[in-house]
């Protein structure tokens, strides 16, 4: 019999309980009249041997084992009452309870994005991604070239498959390029390049239509055909069902639709969302070169594959470097000395994640905890409170035969309720939390699928908060509530002070608790809003006041490298006739954004090739003429490139200060020289030295840089930089150059349109968002904690009315009674101080790799913070202290 | 004047309940009835704890209940063993005489042969 079936024939249990006892005791009164008794007397002596009819049913029902579910029907059905019926505390409670769960509940949803998600495959949990590089490293997040995974596939004996993909962008027509009118405007898609068996390792099916055969990912060029997203069926073909056999022009190029993707189905990663699925032979209609194929050096691709069965990860991670090691002898050249570190999907993904994000989650999630037991504490007082003025209640169920176990389990019941309600209120919070963590992510020219909203796992996560919490507030108070005085409580002297010194203990305990998590919670706000401070005050090496940058991608419409060249100056002297236009520049990635691009190592004229992994590897750029005058980044020395940089001109590059100091001592020694990178490229001449800067994050030292000519380097994607004479012209700028793009080429897509300070949005997106949730932190922690010592103050003084009266009418001031109540507050206030002064010593210790431009130890911050908590912790007590000083010493004694 | 009732020792109530059972289909009251009886009046049984120990042996499986009606004409909840009930009766009361007998011997040990 299950329970619930017990519940449901509860009544009918009872009834036969009731029968059956009825039954024994006519039975034995009619047994005893027969022996002679009188009827009454026989019913007495009856019921005298049975006992008392209500505790052997209580027996009956313990022994039956359902006693507990009928407990905690009528332990709920109470805890509601209760909690119906004091909707003050009930609401602070729930709130505080609320603001705590909330918060944690957000940020998680928000870890839960970035690292937890497991992708819509087939168990995702079993998808494994192997990352290739050299054997010094310890860890390894390299890609694989396509001649290396062809072998892997073929050679490895432990996956059961394995698939390549590398994503790719392209403009995305309905129509060819060149041809297309104003109503049918390009639009930059992502999409991935993938092998043959991709669909079958990521165990996705087509909603529609087919996946690639295996006679399309053969050849080179020979099959154009697609599989689209569900969203690029959905915009382009208006969900038409008869999608398949259609056509679709992807840079330009006529591809066959075979097949549309559910849904769910976003693609290989959890933070890009893609539009469409090709076969990867048909990589050089996206801008690959044609040696993709063959050249083992060129790391493209990304893999994913999945176990046999009875294999173990580490098996077969030692099959794959077995086959790696083979590959290094065959290919010296490419592969010698490599590795390949194999990982589940979901694991890479966390242990490739940048150090700032997964320590940044972390913190955010202590400190989100913090909160939490700073709500806990505020609520345990809170209930400490209410269990005095229930001591009456609670002493005469005791009296009356209730176990002290059933009493805790009934405030138990209560403050779980109580948390629950408080997680639920939470989860709307957090809703809310979740949409502006998500709307404050910077705007980015990809199709970011990051998604923040709480789901299932976060709600079980939630849930378990909730329970806990309950349990954790609830259960020191429901202890010492149910360790009442009897005779005291029945008498009513419960509320005298005497009474109360250990709940007063505990309660002060929990002051002093909560305002050390605050000091700590608020040291570290106050950390981070000064290292945002800086962040915003750091002078990146250029400057974006005036400026407006766009994307545009001419190789995705098919320009080739001659067409691209042309167009570029000619653009560029096109925008720069604009009125309000100071200057205009390209380069290939907006700085402090997400460039990676490096070169190295550098090799000194007449210098030979250093060993490998040794010498200087140099981050660069390419950029055009003017880009020094258009980003406002002075040059020390030299010049600027110009027009006739072509690649037929000699090689020439710009270096920065720290590049010049740590190769050639100084700008002006190095001004002039020539270098080389290993294995052969020509010489380039350093023409220009540029003041140093900052490149890829805020957080940098210094680094070696260098600028390359763009009209030597092929590129394709490229950013536009206009900068406005005056900022009010930025918008007309903006629209004026899109103008000028669209009169060359109405083909040619235009995205991530960004103006004057939002070309920084990237770049300070890190130290906002911990600025913003350390802010919201601090002031959680702070008003939760101000709540707490309000209510205790309070509490304390009404207990303290009497002893005040007496004071006061043997001619204490209204100065002592102050004193008397402030000191009595203050004194927690100040040992709550000094431990969260110590913790926040030890904690951000942590913290410092995480904080630009303050130190650790921050003496504003250090200063600041404990002078504002002294000052709201002195207004929660002179409140109550003032209201200690306007008793009425007549009305206070006759109180009793 | 009867003679002085003894408590009975912890844990046999469940052992005796069975054994009565194990006679055939029977009532709380008469359950206590005959525990009385067939102890000769020695054994107190403790009409209260009889029929908690009767709904746990009835939640464990031991035992199994019908109602049906009495030789007066009123319906009562018939107690009668299962073959679980059957089995636990015979490794108990196996147990029991094993323990009483040992006890019995430690207790007729003369002071002196110790």
């Amino acid at each position: 019999m299950t329970w619930w079936h017990r519940l449901l024939q509860r009544r009918k249990q009872e009834e036969e309980l009731d029968k059956e006892l009825r039954f024994h005791l006519d039975q034995h009164t009619s047994d005893l009249i027969a022996q002679g008794y009188s009827a009454a007397e026989a019913r007495r002596q009856a019921r005298l041997a049975l006992g008392g009819p209500e505790q052997v049913k209580e027996q009956c029902r313990d022994a039956r084992g359902t006693r507990w579910l009928g407990d905690l029907l009528q332990d709920l059905r109470y805890g509601v009452r209760i909690l119906a019926r004091q909707p003050g505390f009930t609401a602070v409670a729930a709130l505080a309870l609320a603001l705590g769960i909330g918060v944690n509940t957000a940020i998680l949803s928000a870890v839960n994005g970035f690292v937890l998600r497991p992708l819509p495959v087939e168990k995702p949990e079993e998808l494994l991604a192997p990352y290739w590089g050299r054997k010094v490293d310890r860890q390894v997040w390299g890609d694989f070239s396509y001649p290396n995974y062809v072998d892997l596939r073929a050679q490895n004996k432990s996956l059961a498959d394995l698939c390549a993909w590398r994503e790719t962008s392209a403009g995305v027509s309905s129509g060819e390029s060149r041809k297309g009118g104003e109503d049918e405007r390009a639009e930059v898609v992502w999409g991935e390049l993938v092998s043959d068996n991709y669909f079958a390792v990521m165990g996705v099916k087509p909603m529609l239509g087919r996946s690639f055969l295996p006679e399309e990912v053969r050849t080179p060029n020979t099959h154009p055909v697609a599989v689209i997203s569900h969203s690029l069926w959905q915009r382009r073909f208006n969900a038409d069902a008869g999608v398949v056999g259609k056509t679709i022009y992807l840079n330009g190029q006529q591809f066959t639709v075979i097949g549309v993707m559910p849904k769910s189905f976003l693609g290989s990663t959890f933070y890009l969302y893609h539009s469409f699925w090709v076969p990867v032979m048909m990589a050089q209609k996206f801008g690959r070169r044609a040696d993709w194929q063959t050249d083992r050096g060129s790391a493209l691709f990304r893999l994913y594959g999945r176990l046999k069965p009875g294999v173990t990860l580490a098996q077969a991670e030692i099959d794959l470097n077995s086959v790696a090691g083979t590959l290094g002898q065959l290919y010296p050249r490419e592969d010698a000395d490599t590795k390949i570190q194999l990982t589940t999907e979901l694991n890479g993904r966390y242990d490739a994640a940048t150090s700032v994000i997964k320590y940044g989650g972390f913190l955010a999630l202590c400190v989100a905890g913090l909160v939490l037991l700073v709500a806990c504490a505020n609520v345990a007082s809170l209930m400490l409170a209410r269990a005095v003025s229930r001591a009456r209640e609670i002493g005469i169920r005791l009296a009356i035969g209730a176990s002290r176990g059933r009493i805790v389990r009934q405030l138990l019941t209560e403050s779980v309720l109580l948390a629950l309600l408080g997680g639920a209120l939470g989860w709307v919070l957090a809703y809310w939390g979740a949409d502006v963590i998500q709307a404050s992510f910077p705007h980015v020219p990809y199709p970011v699928a990051i998604d923040f909203a709480p789901d299932v796992y976060v709600l079980k996560w939630m849930l378990v908060v909730s329970l806990s919490t309950g349990v954790i507030f609830g259960l020191a108070p429901a202890l010492i509530a149910s360790r009442a005085d009897l005779v005291a409580v029945i008498k009513g002297a419960a509320t005298s002070p005497s009474h109360g010194r250990r709940r007063w203990n505990l309660r002060g305990a929990l002051v002093v608790a909560q305002i050390t998590i605050s000091i700590v919670v608020l040291i570290c706000a106050g950390l981070f809003i000064r290292s945002m401070r800086a962040a915003l005050e750091t002078d990146p090496g250029f400057r974006t006041e005036n400026l407006v940058t766009m994307m545009i991608n001419p190789r995705l419409l098919g320009y080739d490298q001659k067409a691209i060249w042309r167009l570029f100056p000619e653009l560029l002297r096109r925008i720069e006739t604009q009125p309000g236009v100071r200057a205009a520049a390209l380069t290939d990635e907006f700085p402090l954004t997400v460039s990676d691009l490096a070169r190295g190592p550098v090799v000194k004229e007449g210098e030979a090739d250093p060993p490998p992994n040794q010498g200087v590897i140099s981050d660069c750029t390419f950029v055009s003429p003017k880009y020094f005058d258009t980003m406002q980044t002075p040059l020390v020395l030299g010049r600027d490139f110009t027009e006739r940089d072509t690649a037929d001109a000699s090689p020439v590059v710009i270096v920065n200060q720290e590049f010049a100091r740590r190769l050639y001592g100084s700008a002006e020694s190095a001004l002039g020289r020539r270098f080389r990178f290993a294995q052969g490229t020509p010489l380039m001449e350093i023409v220009g030295v540029a003041k140093d800067g900052l490149y890829r994050s805020l957080y940098e030292d210094r680094r070696p840089y260098m600028f390359l000519p763009i009209y030597q380097q092929a590129q394709g994607a490229v950013t536009l930089l206009i900068s406005a004479q005056a900022a009010g012209d930025l918008q007309a700028v903006a629209e004026g150059t899109r103008r000028e793009i669209a009169k060359i080429d109405a083909g040619l897509p235009v995205v991530g349109v960004m103006m004057a300070e939002e070309n920084m949005s990237i770049a300070y997106y890190g130290p906002r968002l911990a600025a913003g949730m350390a802010t919201t932190f601090g002031v959680l922690a702070l008003v939760l904690a101000t709540m707490g010592l309000y209510s205790v103050m309070t509490y304390a003084v009404s207990q303290r009315t009497h002893e005040i009266g007496i004071r006061m009418a043997l001619g204490a001031q209204v100065r002592d009674v102050l004193r008397l109540v402030l000191s009595q507050g203050m004194r927690m206030v100040l040992i709550g101080l000094l431990l969260g002064l110590v913790g926040a010593f030890a904690l951000t210790r942590v913290l410092a790799s995480l904080l630009l431009g303050v130190g650790a130890t921050d003496p504003v911050t250090f200063v600041g913070v404990p002078l504002l908590l002294v000052a709201v912790a002195l207004l929660a007590c002179y409140i109550p202290a003032r209201r200690a000083a306007r008793v009425d010493p007549l009305v206070a004694l006759r109180h009793e | 004047m009867a003679p002085p009732k003894s408590d009975l020792p912890q844990g046999t109530l469940d052992l005796l309940i069975l054994k009565v059972a194990a006679l055939g289909p029977v009532h709380g009251y008469a359950i206590a009835q005959r525990l009385e009886q067939a102890s000769r009046g020695v054994v107190q049984v403790p009409q209260g704890s009889l029929y908690p120990a009767l709904h746990r042996l009835e939640n464990r499986g031991l035992l199994a209940a019908d109602w049906k009606a009495t030789e007066t004409g009123r319906e009562a909840k018939f107690y009668r063993l299962t073959r679980k009930g059957r089995a636990q009766l015979e490794t108990e009361t196996a147990g029991w005489l094993r323990l009483t007998e040992a006890v019995g011997l430690i207790l007729k040990l003369s002071e002196g042969s110790a």
